[in-house]
């Protein structure tokens, strides 16, 4: 359930989400306030993070990057958007930045090095070698054609297939109109469809 | 109705439709689809695509995650916002007396500055430690870099927030 909370801007009251409401008691200095908005984001930055640059240790190292900008800007924090159009605003920013500088070259080297996805059963109803293998081929197969897609457009297909966001949100983060997201998933979904349609 | 795959707006209503955001089986695209071979077969490879993409699981955040977070927070803070947690830290009660304390603290401290560099017998600054010349912390440049990448940021957010688009 979303809780919200009124604030009054100048004049005017405004209707805010938890989290801009909390971001504003951080910007008062309520370092508790800091650690909710830590404990409920940190999860979906990350793996936000990990999708795009698809290497466990420099999304970590973004998403720090991503709650630093965060807890060093509280100064100077308004409340014009939801707080998580904010927050991934500045984590795709930082992931983009990173693909440019070739931080993604260790993208090669974690491609092989993600045992932890394998799926973990228990004793007899572990998946046999041949079914860990068939499986983390999928798994290749399905993070090498998003990696391959454009910068922009895989953003937009993580933050839309992953963490659910709407169109309105995604154009704010990407810093385009709506349609144009509209179009750049259907350009990046048409080009998975491609790719993928074997494991159909 | 018309065919949703030769608008934008008709693309995004199929995305929903496909992904379950819209009621299944209600509605005019619903009867589209069902009449359109072409949007059938969109929106079944659209579902093999998410099923697929749905197998793809992120690892879970380090354990010491926030811990290495808080190291870095407290490196970076300057040694104004050192003070003033501390000060904080010791005004955390209730009391209108206690609200104060920071506000005060600060402005003893700028007081005090004031004071040594303003006083008119004051030696100048390049003497003050004895043959020592005043030593100007140097200014990294990726320090510069951040500050002026994170105000890029901060300035074209506000941009987005503030254009007439942002408020539908």
């Amino acid at each position: 359930m979303t809780q919200r909370v009124s604030y009054d801007i100048g004049a005017s009251a405004a209707v805010l989400d938890l989290d801009a409401e909390l971001m504003l008691r951080v910007k008062d200095g309520d370092g508790e306030s800091f650690a909710l908005l830590l404990a409920k984001h940190r999860a979906p930055v990350m793996h936000f993070l990990y999708r795009m640059v698809q290497s466990k240790a420099v999304a970590e190292e973004l998403a720090q990057e991503v709650f630093l900008r965060v807890y060093r800007s509280r100064s100077t924090y308004e409340p014009t958007a939801k707080f998580t159009t904010w927050l991934f605003r500045i984590a795709t920013h930082l992931a983009l930045n990173a693909l440019r500088d070739g931080k993604n070259e260790r993208l090669q080297d974690s491609l092989d090095d993600d045992s932890g996805e394998l799926p973990r059963q228990v004793s007899d109803r572990r998946p046999s070698v041949e079914q860990a293998l068939v499986h983390e081929s999928k798994m290749q197969e399905i993070r090498s054609a998003i990696a391959k897609l454009p910068d922009k457009q895989r953003a937009a297909v993580l933050m839309h297939k992953y963490e659910e966001m709407e169109y309105s949100q995604i154009a704010k983060v990407l810093g385009c109109s709506e349609s144009a997201v509209k179009s750049l998933l259907f350009r990046a979904y048409e080009t998975l469809r491609a790719r993928l349609a074997h494991m159909a | 109705m018309e065919c949703p795959l030769k608008t934008r707006e008709g693309v995004g209503e199929l995305l929903d439709f496909c992904s379950g955001a819209l009621p299944a089986g209600a509605g005019p695209l619903a009867q589209h689809i069902a009449h359109c071979a072409e949007c059938r077969e969109f929106a079944s490879r659209q579902q093999s695509v998410w099923e697929a993409m749905d197998a793809w699981k992120a690892p879970a955040v380090s354990a010491d995650f926030d811990r290495r977070l808080y190291s870095r927070l407290e490196a970076q803070a300057s040694w104004l916002e050192r003070l003033m947690l501390s000060v904080r830290r010791m005004s955390w009660g209730r009391t209108s007396w206690g609200r104060a304390i920071p506000g005060t603290a600060l402005a003893g401290v700028v007081l005090a500055a004031g004071f040594l560099l303003l006083r008119p017998d004051a030696p100048p600054l390049s003497n003050r430690a004895g043959t020592e010349p005043a030593k100007v912390e140097s200014i990294r440049p990726e320090q510069v870099e951040y500050t002026l990448d994170t105000m890029d940021v901060l300035n074209e957010f506000s941009r987005q927030a503030d254009s007439p688009q942002s408020k539908l």
